[in-house]
């Protein structure tokens, strides 16, 4: 199996404080991974490596080898990298200064994915569609992004990400401050992007449930370590860590 | 029993807090008031336009006249420093806010908060040695030159306030995307906060419409012709506030209380436009 990130015995230190403490994960094309863990693991800190973001935290000390689409992910242009990885965050933040539609289409101009006015527009409409938002907003693309309800600005957000056209996906508890409902839209949004367009998710959250309805692979950290990591099924059915069963039995309650 | 007592003490610092405002308020509104009358009066006994455009009299003809050199070269300085001033002090603030570990935007930020504290004279200093001596004239592109360096620090302090206080999240969109620091910087930071920095600007150009120590011996004092270019002397309403105020020519003065008028009028313009773009930016 082909894997579209690889972490290595990653070590990341925050403010001289050890956040990440030999991560080793493996992240398979084409599906959902989950990474799963309580509040402060390092959760953020783990996605933040795979994209460099991760690079503007001043003091961010990083040891260890983190492979994206098999190459060297610190060894790359970190700007050249994620244009190639798109990222959702937990807290909904669509540019407030550009409209519905500008939102989506900056990350396609910048990615220059689009060559021509024409193509950049359908890159637009076939982001929002997959974002499952292109109904409720293909009459107000012009409006700005904040007459939009959260969970909206969320789905414009995911938009956002797809219009780079990226192979990754990274989702930073991306349903953590919406509704149920706008939460599951994006839960459905993600298994159709991985099962119609091929692309692979890595999905944070601290909510078992959420990883049962998209998971295919579970990783479950607890302080700055991954320890369990399978197929969803199997590791909701047989946990090993005590973290983990107490977990999922309160998932399956 | 107890409500009451706090109701009455709430008054009586409410009382005092307005007395001691009021009391505060009463030069201010001297200053106001005599400043729209008697320059209210000075133009109107010529008419604005010739006010605006026309020579100022012989001095003890007894003649009444205008300021027209000296406002027009009023709106060049601020025209020059502004277009001197801002572009440094946007980049001078992005480079602070964008690199803030950085040593030189670090050493940066120390020289701009030291420009604050610098006399506004020592700018016209520096520029009569480094411009007007060479030069062999003082001339208007010396004063805006000066007027920049008094602007900057303030201008770059307003822009560094607002651009820094774009959120974090908004800074990691646009890096998610793939946008450079730039791309992030120009596409996202200075867009949202594009109303603040409109009042930094305007910051900017008041400093440039009032300042007068710094035009003192860089500027020249052209007021009785209008300048022909801006490599030769020139004059300034604040200059000629600061020369013919002094004047023991009533026309001179009343001429004077004319200028200080558009000045403040120019202001009273000004701060209605930064408070509509504050009130943007809350929003
Ligand atoms: N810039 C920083 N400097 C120092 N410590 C930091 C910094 N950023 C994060 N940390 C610490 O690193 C740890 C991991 O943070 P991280 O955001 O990765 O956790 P998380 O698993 O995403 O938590 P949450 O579920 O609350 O989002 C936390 O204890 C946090 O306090
Ligand atoms: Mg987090």
């Amino acid at each position: 199996m082909r894997h579209a990130v690889r972490v290595e015995s990653l070590r990341v230190r925050l403010g001289g404080r050890e956040v990440l403490k030999g991560v080793n994960l493996e992240v398979p094309e084409g599906s959902v991974t989950v990474v799963l863990g309580p509040s402060g693991v390092g959760k953020s800190t783990l996605l933040r490596t795979i994209n460099r973001l991760l690079d503007l935290v001043p003091g961010a000390r990083v040891e260890g080898r983190v492979e994206v689409l098999g190459l060297d992910a610190y060894a790359v242009d970190p700007y050249w990298l994620r244009r190639r990885v798109g990222m959702v965050f937990q807290i909904p933040n669509p540019f407030p200064h550009l409209s519905i539609y500008d939102n989506v289409a900056i990350a396609a101009k910048v990615c220059g994915v689009a060559r021509s006015k024409r193509e950049l527009r359908r890159i637009v409409e076939w982001a929002l569609r997959k974002a499952m938002l292109w109904e409720e907003v293909k009459d107000r693309l012009r409006d700005p992004p904040l007459s939009l309800s959260g969970g909206q600005q969320q789905r414009l957000c995911l938009a956002r990400a797809l219009a780079m056209k990226p192979k990754i996906l990274l989702l930073d508890e991306p349903t953590a401050n919406i509704d149920v409902s706008n939460a599951s839209l994006i839960e459905e949004a993600l298994k159709r992007l991985v099962r119609e367009e091929g692309m692979t998710v890595v999905l944070v959250t601290h909510m078992p449930q959420q990883a049962l309805r998209v998971g295919d692979y579970v990783a479950v950290m607890y302080d700055g370590r991954i320890v369990e990591y399978g197929r969803v099924t199997e590791v909701a059915s047989r946990p090993h860590h005590p973290f983990t069963k107490k977990l999922f039995s309160g998932a399956a309650s | 029993m107890r409500l009451s007592r706090d109701k009455v003490l709430n008054a009586l610092v409410a009382v005092l807090a307005g007395v001691v405002t009021l009391g505060g308020l009463v030069p201010y509104a001297a200053i106001i008031a005599s400043t729209v009358v008697r320059g209210a009066k000075a133009i109107a006994s010529v008419g604005i336009i010739r006010f605006l455009t026309s020579l100022p009299p012989a001095p003890g003809s007894g003649e009444l006249g205008g300021a027209g050199p000296s406002l027009l070269g009023t709106v060049l300085l601020t025209v020059l420093s502004t277009l001197a001033g801002v572009p440094l002090a946007f980049c001078l603030a992005l480079l602070i806010t964008e690199f803030p570990e950085n040593p030189v935007s670090r050493a940066l930020r120390a020289l701009v908060k030291g420009l604050l504290e610098l006399p506004t004279i020592v700018a016209g200093m520096v520029v009569y040695t480094l411009v007007v001596v060479p030069m062999g004239t003082p001339s208007i592109l010396a004063g805006s030159l000066a007027l920049a360096i008094v602007m900057l620090p303030y201008v770059t302090t307003h822009f560094e306030t607002y651009l820094s206080s774009v959120p974090r999240l908004y800074r990691e969109a646009g890096y998610a995307i793939g946008l450079s620091k730039a791309g992030v910087a120009l596409r996202v930071a200075a867009p949202i906060v594009r109303k603040g920095l409109l009042v930094g600007v305007l910051v900017g150009v008041s400093r440039a419409l009032g300042e007068t120590a710094p035009l003192l011996f860089t500027l020249g004092s052209a007021r009785y012709y209008y300048p022909t270019s801006v490599l030769g002397p020139g004059d300034s309403a604040s200059l000629l506030i600061y020369n013919f105020a002094m004047m023991p020519y009533p026309n001179l003065r009343e001429v004077a209380w004319g200028a200080a008028l558009t000045i403040l009028a120019s202001y009273l313009i000004i701060s209605l436009i930064v408070q509509l773009c504050v009130r943007g930016v809350e929003a």
